[in-house]
């Protein structure tokens, strides 16, 4: 099975899961994707078995569905499908051949972000780390939530690894005001997510105590 | 019109295209007709889980085996694709790019005969419907559907949405309309209701991630009522 956290950090990838493909069971399912990926998976993975046997089309090298802007690309890895959302236009073997990349070797890309990004990324991050404590995964799952549906273009470059908000690629410059309006946006997310569940004074001293640590 | 389509298919030079709809008729290439129910059981198999995914709007699927695949578009009662054999069993762009020629050909009974223009409001639109021609029902098929009609809207109606959006989720309101605007693939200058409706249900979700679900319920039944 792919390294999971692999995944992660590959350019591209929206959101993911795992599916058993014994019993269909979703084991893992991360990202910023708004439709049901564990279900996709686990539904077409399921019929692509049926169609396979049916249509004698061999081992199954990977089934692609497309909806909206969006591409979802079944495959197997062992005993487990793996369900990757992927941006329409992505080519299903360019994704697989990445991932085959990443399994290889490590991957390093250098990102360089404009201070107008690295800043709100690094606003996002703190909050995180305020409203979060020791719990941090409840608020990376908002923040995915808030990626899904605010992020839009932002999302296929972003993502979270070893426990940061990050990037995964250089952003191109030509959406910079576009990406720094869609950071702006999560963090008002996150901030109206903190108030509604600490209350108001509690989730501001925190955002104080952010402003804080950026000055 | 359906064999048709496989004869333009034949015509680019893919033998084993295929024609399948939700009445459980199979049109098949030369290549093909060997797999019709084979093609017919594929195409239940799709139908079926599309429908237990639930109001998600998948609209193409590729299942690439190592010795053949199967490419195809999906509309909401048929599959129209080709099944590709060796090397050429990923060429999915081929087959796309052949459906898109066909489309430019092609004109379904159902949409030629339903779609008024020029655009207008929901409610008129509605009364300005003609009903859909009768079609020959063929001994052992399934009896016929009745072809909902496809409603043209004027996208006047995309501010209308915008602004109830805004009495919901304020300032977050700009960027998820045109977060979902885009994500569905939504077009203002050809906005019909049903991508209107896809469009409202997305809405709801996104709001509702912001305000719950009870208001983003709310919300939604907001912005169908302005489809009546």
């Amino acid at each position: 099975m792919a390294d999971l956290e692999k995944l992660d950090k590959i350019p591209g990838i929206v959101g993911y899961a795992v599916v058993r493909a014994d019993d269909g069971a979703v084991e893992t399912v991360k990202g910023s994707s708004t439709a049901s990926v564990g279900d996709l998976t686990a539904f077409f993975s399921s019929a692509g078995e049926v169609i396979r046997d049916s249509l004698s089309l061999g081992d199954i090298e990977y089934i692609s569905l497309c909806y909206g802007n969006s591409r979802l690309v079944i495959f197997t890895r062992g005993a487990k499908y793996l369900g990757v959302e992927i941006p329409r236009d992505t080519e299903p073997a360019e994704l697989i051949k990445k991932i085959g990349a990443a399994e290889a070797v490590k991957p390093k890309i250098e990102t360089q972000l404009p201070r107008s990004i690295s800043s709100k990324l690094q606003q996002i991050n703190l909050l995180i780390d305020e409203f979060g404590g020791e719990k941090k995964d409840h608020w990376f799952d908002l923040l995915n939530q808030g990626l899904g549906i605010l992020g839009g273009d932002l999302n296929p470059y972003v993502g979270v690894m070893d426990s940061k908000f990050d990037f995964k690629d250089n952003p191109p410059a030509d959406k910079e005001d576009d990406f720094v309006q869609a950071l702006r946006s999560i963090i008002d997310f996150l901030v109206k997510k903190a108030v509604e569940e600490m209350g108001s004074s509690q989730a501001r001293a925190k955002v104080q105590a952010v402003i804080e640590k950026m000055r | 019109m359906d064999q048709e389509i496989i004869k333009h298919f034949e015509d680019r030079g893919l033998s084993a295209g295929f024609l399948a709809n939700s009445r459980g008729q199979v049109f098949c290439g030369r290549d093909s007709a060997s797999m019709q129910s084979e093609i017919a059981q594929m195409a239940t198999v799709i139908f079926e889980t599309i429908g237990a995914v639930g109001d998600l709007s998948i609209d193409r699927i590729q299942i690439i085996g190592k010795s053949r695949g199967v490419v195809a578009e999906i509309n909401k009662d048929r599959i129209i694709g080709s099944i590709l054999d060796g090397d050429e069993r990923d060429s999915a762009k081929r087959v796309f790019a052949s459906l898109d020629e066909i489309k430019g050909i092609e004109v379904p009974v159902a949409s030629a005969v339903v779609e008024p223009e020029p655009a207008v409001d929901a409610a008129k639109a509605e009364a300005a419907v003609e009903e859909p021609v009768e079609q020959a029902v063929e001994e052992g098929e399934k009896p016929e559907a009745v072809t909902k009609p496809k409603i043209r809207l004027d996208a006047g109606i995309l501010e209308t949405m915008k602004s109830i959006l805004k009495d919901y989720v304020g300032d977050f309101a700009d960027r998820i309309f045109n977060n979902q605007m885009k994500a569905q693939r939504i077009k203002s200058e050809a906005l019909h209701d049903e991508d209107a409706r896809r469009l409202i249900f997305a809405l709801g979700k996104a709001a509702g991630m912001i305000i719950g679900p009870s208001k983003g319920r709310d919300m939604t039944n907001k912005l169908l009522a302005l489809l009546k």
